[in-house]
Formats: C-alpha cells, structure tokens, sequence
C-alpha cells in the first residue's frame, strides 16, 4: 500500500508537470516588424498583359490587421535601360492580400534592362531590376510511346511517355521551366473529324467539350549543358481516349508544351519556393524565400517563351 | 609490413638523439590499484630530488631513466589515493610496479594526497579528464548518471538541446568530435534519440575530453578527441555493483579469472518500462526498449605482454503494432552500436612500449515495415538501412629515452564501409520485389611522431606532426598536419600555455538536428565534397594554489573550420515513419559546403580535494558560419553560438555516509530564426496568360511566405537550472548501499526546448504569440544503488 501511494504520487507530479509544458513565452520579445512593400512580378513580352503585384508585409505578432497592412497609395515607376517609361495601369484587388496593377499601353522588350521603382505615401519604397532574356530557338522535340501497366487497384491502364528533348542555347547561362497541357476535345453535334488546333484551342467551337489538364515542372538550369541536346523532362500521362473505351472517344488530342527562358531571379525564387521549408518542427530549420526587390520583400523576374504543339490524335 | 619498416627506420633517427653517455638505469613498471589490481592511467610520479616527474600512459605504464644514485626518491599521487613515498637505490634497471590504495576506500571524493598532479606542471592544455566518482555524484535527469552530460558542464563544452547528451566543442558540431571507446570509434553516442548517452559509467575508468593543443597521436575530427578506457576489472577479488532507477537499471560484475593475472568485467544495463507494459499492450502503443553491453577480459603473459579484448554492443528498438480484422502492421526502427577491441601491449625494454589494436566498429539504423492484407492474404514489406563498419588496425610505441623524452610514434588505418542507403521492398499485390543498396567505401590513415621535451626546467614541449591520408572514389586525400603545444613554468605554480593545430577530417555526419538522432547519416568526402579542415591556436595560464587545493585555468582560442557541411535551405532529415521517403535521400544533393569561425575565452575554478570539491566554469564564446547556400552567403551565428556559458558544479561531504551534489548552469538562448512578418509571395502562375482559356495554373502552391531578416535572428531565452541531489550510503555486511534522491530543475524553470507561432483571439482581435514547449520542468528522481 505504501509503494502505491508513492507511486500515485510520483505519477502526480510527472502529470502535473507535464501538463504545464505549453506555454506563451513571455520572457522574450518577438522580433520587431518593419513594415515594407512586397513586389511579385513575372514580366514577359509574351505576355499581352503583364501585372505588378503589389502588397505589404504584415505583422505577425501582436495585434494583427485584417485584411492586410494598410501601405497607402503607390506610385509605380519603370524605367526601360535607364529611361522612363510612359503607361497606364489598372489596379484591382487581388484575393484580398494587395493589388494587381495591370500595365496599359506598353509590351515589354526581350534583351531591355528594366527597372522598377514603388514609392508609397506612407514613405516605404522598394526597387528590383530585371534584364528580360532574349528569345531562342530552342528546338523542342518530342518522343512518344505507349505502356500498359497495372494500377495500383489492379485496374490495366495504359500509359503514355513522353521525352521531351531541347537543345539548349550556347554561350549563355540558361534557366528553364517548363510548362504542358494535355487536351482532348470530344465532338459535339454535328460531328466533325480531327478538329485543328486552331478551332480546338484559339478559336474553339461552341459547344465542344474539352479536357486538359495543366502540367508545370520545376525550374532547371543548364550547369553542365552548354549547347547540348538532351532530355530535359521524361513525362508521363494516362491518356483519357484509350482507357475510356465505353465513353465517347475524343476527336482530338494535343501536347502542347511551352518553354519559358527565364532569368536567373525567376530561377532562384522559384527554387526557394520548391525547397521551402517553415521549421516547424523541432529538428528543421526554416528555408528563405530569394527575393531581388532593394529595400522590400518579393520578385521582380522575366522570361520569354518557346513552344511546340505535339498532335497525340 | 612497410608501415612497421617506416616507425623502425624514425625509431632508428630519433633514438640516437638521446643516446646517453653517462651511466644511466630505467625504473620501469606499471601503477596499480591496491584492492582490484586495476591499472591507472595518469598517475603523477615525481622525483623530489631532481624536480622532475612522469605520469602512467594509458595502460598505467611508466618509465624513468636517470643517473646511477644510491637513493632515487620518487613520490607517487593520483587524485582518490594515497601518496607513496618510495625510496630506490639505483645502479641497475629497476621494475617497480606499484600499488596505490585509494585514500578513504568507498569514498570517491575526498582524498588527502598532498602532492597531485598539476596542471601548472603539464603541457598538456584544452583538455578536461573526468573521475568515474564525478560522474556517478552529479545529480541527473531522471537518476541516468550520464558522462557526456558530466562534459557539458566544463568550458568549452556546450550542450545542444535541452537533455540531449549532444555536445559541443569550442563551435564545433557534434560530427567534430571523435568519441573512441577502447579505441573504437562510437557512431552514434546516444540512446533514447539522444537524451542519454550509451556508455555506462559503471564500465569506464577513464575519461578524457581534448578540446585543443590536439597531441598528434590523435585525429580525423576538426574539434574534440574524447578518448574511454572501459575498467578491466578486479585481478583480485569477485565483486559486483547493480542499481536501479526511474528509467533503466544496471548490473556490473567483475572477477579474476586467474588471480593477479588476469580479469573479466560485464556490465549491462536495460530499460524496463516495456516489460511492464507487454502484458497489457494494446494494439497501437508504442513499444520502446534500449540496452547497452560492456565486456573486457585481460591476460598478463608476465611482464612484457598483455592482451586485452573489450566489446560494446548497445541496441534502441522503438516498434508499434496496429491491427484490426482487414489487417496487421507492424512496424518501428532501430539502431546502435557495436565495438570490438583486441590489444596487445608489449614490452620490448623498461624504455620501449608497444601496443597494437585491432578494432571493429560499426553503427546501424534500420526502418522496417511489415503489413498483411488479411482479406488479400497478402504481404507487404519494407525496410531502409543505414550505417557505416570500420576496420582498423593501429600500433603504438612510446619510447621514453629519460624523463625529458617521451616519443611516440605510430599509425592507424581504417577501412571504412558507409552504407548511405539501402532498401528492400517487397509486396506481394503488386508484385514487387526491390532490393537497392549503395556503399562507399574509403581507407583512412594516420601516421604520427610526436615527442614530449622538457629543454629547460621551465620548457615542456609537446611537438609533432601527423601525416593522415584519405582514399575514396580513386581519390587520395594527403595532408601533413603539424601539432605544437608549448607550457613555460613560472614561480612554481603558473604555467603559460600556447598551441597550434590543424586537423582534417575526412568522414561526415549529416545533421539538421544536432541531437543525436539515429537519423543522422555518416558520409565520406568524396571527389565532390572535400574533407573538413580547422586550425587552432590557444593561449592559456594555469595557476595551482597548493595550500587551499584550487587550480585555476584562463585559455582563449581561435578556431577556424572549412568545408563544414550542412544541409541546404529546405533539406531535412530522414522522415522517421517513412519508408520510402528514407528511400529516396541523396545526400551529396542536399548539402552545402560552408566555413565556421570560433573563439572564445574558458575559465575554470577547480577544487579537487577536501570535503568540498567541485568547479565552476564560464565559457564567453562567439560561433558565426557562412554558406553560399544559406542566408543569402552571408555570415550568420550557428545555432548552437552561445556568448555566455556558466557552470557552478559542488560535492559537499556532509558526513562519511552523506553526500550533498548540486549544479547550476546558464547559458545564452540559443540562436533560432524566428520570422517578423509574413507576405504574399507566390509563384509565376499565369505564365500562360496570353495563350488561351484556363490560364490560371497553380504552380507553386506557397503564397504566405516568412520575412526573416537573417538567419538565426532571434535568441530563445537563457537557459538556466539548479539540480540538486543527496546520497546516503550505508556499509553492510555484504558491501554498500546507495540511496539517491535528486531533483532535476530544481526551481522549475521553464527553459524552453522549442518555440512556434500561435495566436491567440480575444475581444474579437486576433494576436501573433510565441509559444514554447518546455521539456523538463521539476522533476524528482531516485536511485538504489548496491556494491558489493
């Protein structure tokens, strides 16, 4: 009986104990918010419109403002290789966490040096240059063929593998992401036969359905590569007209894949974000974000485009 | 058989240089304990008449080569035992084995030697040697008497992690630091993910840490050289100690197999909690054991040869079963260590010592998973292993000309086997039967001369030069690494002490954590990643104050360490309940080569005799890093940089049968990052903006991102705790008992162990907060212990 009770005891105090083990640390002061501008562009002269993002930091301790800190009204300055530029914009709130600046009446120049100035009026200001890269060919090929496999439900499916192969530009550090669709487009009534991409995708006909499912790969650089030919991603798709034998099958199926020659800013954010760790746990630490914008947080990257449409049907 | 000709041939220069013309006798032998025969290492023999002295080497061997006289006084002392006062007429090679009787028996720390060493007379600097009786009375978490954390309370030495048995030396990390048992390389030192450590004090008889003013017999690790020597057990008499606590309880026996000759020790210790639990194990407890194992036995063939063969093996086996009536699973990982010594001491003369070892050691960590599809009748399995084997072979001689030589030469090679990955999957509903495995392998060498000089009275010189070698992936690595320690004597009790050394290191652990997790993974360079190297220099004073038994010691350092290794931003260690994502690690992918900076001043207080004994030390140390990967290039202090370290460490003998032990410790928050802000930060989204319908791809799904500022921006609070503890000893019929009731934490601080974010709402406004997790507040323990 004895022993019991020393036990109870024992098993009290390590309960107590360890119930009081969570707590708000209130021997430390968080460290202190200042307040800057947030800059998250991609610019491209492949792009019809091109949008500057643009927010504030919030606090994220102490009393939180909701929806976002407030950082005034904003002037947006470009300059194209050193001089001003003229445009317009047209702002719209973007989800909440700042605003989107549409750029009007100007179409950003491939090898131009661009730099870019936010000065708000509460006094925070931020700045970041990019140098939009120049256009290349890089000759992107395709290589296609067809597996059949089980799933992991036993179910027989057939695959599609697809090598896509470019021949990177010499002479050049090159920084690459690529992008793919996969579309199929089924025929509505009145039918009609192998539909071109043209009427699929730029100009589609009312009432077709389509499938497509956008695909994005991480960014990838050449280190190693200069002027060579080779894979740059294996692919594999699960074909929607060849495992759907009892449903209509599509008129037609497009690769379509796009090649973005980034700058190296756009490689380096996105790699951060692809490695980004919080440390949330006792035994990690936290990864930062890469960020080019002077006296703020964020991006400022550029790209410009290559692209191939590879018919499947 | 062209490594034994190369220490022949420099045997053959160096000994010439000492060629005595005048007559000249050796007394030679080996200091013993009294009562178990157990030889001791670091024994101080002094010649009053000469003002000149030796210690006993590793294996309690000693040598002196002095003119013919008829009287030759020698005084013997070592901390715990009484002196000896030996008088020898010298006109011929003496042997002299000695026997010290410890100065109060079962009682460990109040001695009455009224000449031990010291440390103004030794040139040996950086470096802390720790009694088993220091390590069996400071208090301890939970009752487990821990000697790396006993290390952790000297300067210089940090701890990681709260309770972790982790360390940290002069801003080196935990990889840096060579922890050799026996000679045996231990992986991984630690049990229960790294709140204790794997050796059990009841097996060691010595410790002793090196933190600079590296000798050249040692190396392969930029920081710290932490050399055990397991008892060898009692020549004399059986006896046996046991004792049992919160966590673990350990037995240990030791007996001659051939009195006087030769001995035989085991001891082993268990946890215990699972074999409560079994009975009433549901499915989905977790179940957790760890053990460790100590052998050694020894044999004197006479005087001039002795054998020894010692083993570790330690095991951590954490498990889970769940199961319901469409299946079983059972699944878990475990690790540990296992080391295997064989040496061979031999005396060629009273002045030449040899020793050669054979050692093996290796460390294992296994994930395995096993699942059966009742319904299917069908089997899965999984299982990822990790680890690294050694095989090595060393030999070592001490020639000690006179007492102002001691030479030592010798070399080490290692046959490193790393197995970064393997894994075996096997699943009978999908057919599939993979078996992956990836070794490396890599030969590392050291070859050394060192000699310990005394040219002038006030001079003791320690100076070397090691030669150390590694070959891996067709490559060799091949660096000189010279090693000076200097101490000039002044006014009888001040020493001034200077060092130099470079170190290279040529195996890697790859560590997020520092902890000690079974997860860390040992790696070699290779052509890719080059091996680590630091250089140190340190300036010291020493002062003895005889009358009142206190030593002092002032060092200051500078360390430089290049081609650390660390994980890159976003790289984690291997997720623990996860088979196939241990799979798929690439180790030279994930990490980042950087340099480390580190210099500090220690200070250190010790009282070793008298009813009370203990030390304080104060370490004020600064450790910033930079890696091109990390922080954007730019420098940043290591988590583990901690400007300010104290440590207050007392034994008070309040009676003959009642100890009283308490420690303090404070140190500087560690250096975390910890974000001030958050924003919006996504990726290119709407790359294809212009090119049709459903432009709007989601990526990069991160759109709240951390404003840092600067790695490791913030400090945690300090970190401070008062552990108290008593023994009560009891002598019965059979031997004695100990009781010991410790408090750790004594004032319940809440040190915290890890921070993260929270909110929290109130009056409709919502607020940022740090919240900590404190892991050992107050916590009482007890132990009994039994010798017998």
């Amino acid at each position: 009986m004895k022993s019991q009770n020393i036990i109870f005891y024992i098993l009290l105090i390590f309960t107590f104990n360890i119930s009081s083990c969570r707590k708000i640390a209130s021997n430390v002061d968080p460290p202190e918010f200042v307040q800057k501008l947030v800059v998250n562009a991609y610019l491209s002269p492949d792009k019809l419109n091109n949008s500057i993002f643009i927010s504030s930091n919030e606090r994220r301790f102490g009393e939180l403002t909701s929806p976002f800190e407030p950082f005034g009204n904003v002037s947006l300055y470009i300059y194209e290789n050193s001089k001003e530029i003229q445009f317009d914009t047209v702002r719209e709130n973007y989800f909440g966490s700042g605003y989107n600046y549409w750029i009007k009446n100007f179409q950003f120049k491939e090898g131009y040096t661009y730099n870019l100035k936010v000065i708000s009026d509460l006094g925070l200001e931020a700045e970041a240059t990019c140098k939009i890269p120049l256009k290349r060919d890089f000759q992107i090929t395709v290589d296609t063929t067809f597996r059949k496999t089980t799933e992991e439900h036993g179910l027989k499916i057939s695959l599609l593998t697809a090598k896509i192969s470019i021949t990177d530009f010499p002479g050049e550090a090159n920084y690459y992401r690529l992008l793919y669709l996969y579309d199929t487009y089924y025929p509505a009534t009145p039918h009609k036969k192998n539909l071109s991409y043209k009427d699929a995708v730029e100009s589609p006909i009312p009432g077709w359905a389509e499938y497509n499912a956008w695909q994005n790969d991480r960014v990838s650089n050449d280190i190693g590569l200069d002027g060579k030919k080779f894979i740059l991603r294996t692919i594999e798709f699960q074909p929607v007209y060849l495992d759907q034998p009892n449903s209509s099958e599509p008129d037609s199926a497009f690769l379509r894949i796009y090649l973005l020659n980034t700058d190296k800013p756009y490689y380096d954010f996105h790699k951060s974000l692809e490695n980004y760790s919080l440390g949330d746990t006792p035994f990690t630490e936290p990864s930062f974000l890469y960020s080019n914008v002077k006296g703020g947080l964020g991006i400022l990257a550029s790209y410009t485009l290559d692209s191939l449409i590879f018919r499947l049907k | 058989m062209k490594l034994h000709n190369l220490i022949l041939v420099l045997l053959l220069i160096v000994i010439p240089l000492h060629a005595q013309k005048n007559e000249h006798y050796t007394i030679s032998g080996y200091v013993k304990e009294a009562i178990s025969g157990e030889s001791l290492i670091g024994v101080n023999i002094y010649l009053t008449d000469h003002k000149i002295g030796t210690v006993t080497n590793t294996y309690g061997f000693y040598s002196l080569t002095l003119p013919a006289a008829d009287s030759v006084g020698l005084v013997i002392s070592y901390v715990g035992f009484n002196t000896e006062n030996i008088k020898v007429s010298l006109h011929k090679n003496i042997e002299l084995n000695i026997s010290l009787k410890p100065s109060i028996i079962l009682s460990e720390v109040t001695i009455t030697a009224d000449r031990i060493e010291r440390q103004s007379e030794s040139v040996k600097m950086s470096t802390v040697t720790l009694q088993p009786a220091q390590i069996r009375n400071v208090p301890s978490l939970l009752g487990e008497k821990d000697v790396l954390k006993v290390l952790q309370l000297m300067p210089g030495v940090q701890k990681g992690s709260e309770g972790s048995s982790g360390f940290y030396v002069r801003g080196g990390g935990p990889d840096q630091n060579l922890i050799i048992l026996d000679d045996a390389v231990v992986y991984n030192a630690s049990h229960l993910f790294g709140f204790f450590s794997v050796f059990n004090g009841d097996a060691l008889k010595s410790v002793e840490l090196t933190k600079g003013g590296f000798p050249a017999r040692f190396g392969g690790r930029l920081s710290s050289v932490l050399e055990m020597h397991m008892k060898e057990g009692n020549k004399e008499e059986w006896h046996g100690e046991a004792g049992i606590g919160l966590i673990s309880s350990r037995a240990t026996i030791e007996g001659p197999i051939k009195k006087g000759k030769s001995s035989i020790l085991l001891s082993g210790r268990r946890t215990f909690a699972d074999l409560f639990e079994l009975p009433i194990s549901k499915s989905g407890l977790p179940h957790y054991y760890f053990y460790d194992f100590n052998a050694k036995i020894n044999f004197e063939f006479g005087r001039n040869n002795k054998l020894y063969i010692s083993g570790y093996f330690g095991q951590d086996k954490y498990s889970t079963n769940t199961s319901s009536d469409r299946f079983t699973e059972k699944s878990g990982y475990q690790w540990g260590n296992s080391t295997g010594t064989i040496r061979w001491n031999h005396l060629f003369s009273g002045k030449l010592f040899s020793n050669t070892s054979l050692i093996y050691s290796r460390y294992n960590f296994n994930i395995n998973d096993k699942y059966y599809d009742i319904k299917e009748d069908a089997h899965y399995y999984a299982e990822y292993n990790s680890g690294i084997q050694d095989y090595s072979l060393k030999y070592d001689i001490d020639y000690i000309p006179s007492p102002n030589h001691w030479l030592k030469v010798g070399f080490i090679s290692t046959y490193h086997k790393f197995n970064p990955y393997a894994f075996v999957e096997k699943d009978e509903v999908y057919n599939k039967n993979i078996q992956e495995k990836t070794n490396e392998y890599g030969i590392e060498s050291g070859f050394y001369a060192e000699d310990t000089w005394q040219p002038h009275p006030n001079l003791k010189i320690n100076a070397g030069v090691r030669i150390s070698s590694f070959i891996v992936e067709k490559k060799q690595y091949l660096f000189p690494e010279p090693r000076l320690t200097a101490a000039w004597h002044f006014k009888n009790d001040i020493a001034l002490k200077v060092s130099y050394s470079l170190m290279n290191q040529y195996i890697h652990m790859l560590s997020n954590t520092g902890v000690g997790l079974p997860t860390d993974l040992w790696v070699p360079a290779t052509n890719n990643i080059k091996p680590q190297r630091s250089q140190q220099v340190a300036l010291g004073i020493v002062k003895d104050f005889e009358k009142k038994n206190f030593s002092f010691s002032l060092e200051t350092y500078y360390k430089t360490m290049n081609n650390v290794l660390a994980y890159k931003e976003g790289s984690s260690f291997i997720i623990l309940d996860d088979v196939t994502s241990a799979a798929q690690q690439n180790w030279e992918n994930k990490v980042t080569v950087g340099r480390s900076w580190s210099y500090g001043m220690e200070l250190l207080l010790q009282k070793n005799t008298g009813r009370l004994t203990g030390w304080i030390g104060y370490t004020l140390s600064w450790t910033p890093m930079q890696f091109d990967s990390l922080n954007f290039g730019k420098k940043f202090y290591s988590r583990y940089d901690r400007r300010h370290d104290i440590s207050v460490v007392a034994f008070y003998k309040l009676s003959h049968n009642i100890t009283l032990t308490g420690t303090w410790v404070y140190g500087t928050g560690n250096a975390i990052t910890m974000p001030s802000a958050t924003y919006s930060a996504f990726g290119d989204n709407s790359a294809l903006g212009s090119r049709g319908r459903n432009a709007n791809i989601f990526g990069y799904g991160e759109d709240v991102g951390f404003d840092y500022g600067q790695k490791n921006n913030f400090r945690m609070a300090a970190y401070h705790r008062l552990d108290l503890g008593i023994q009560f000893k009891k002598g019965k019929k059979w031997g004695e008992r100990t009781w010991e009731i410790s408090v750790y934490n004594v004032y319940n601080r809440m040190n915290p162990y890890y921070y993260y974010l929270g909110y929290e709402y109130r009056n409709d406004k919502s607020y940022g907060v740090i919240k900590q997790v404190t892991l050992f507040p107050f916590i009482p323990s007890f132990s009994y212990n039994i010798k017998f």
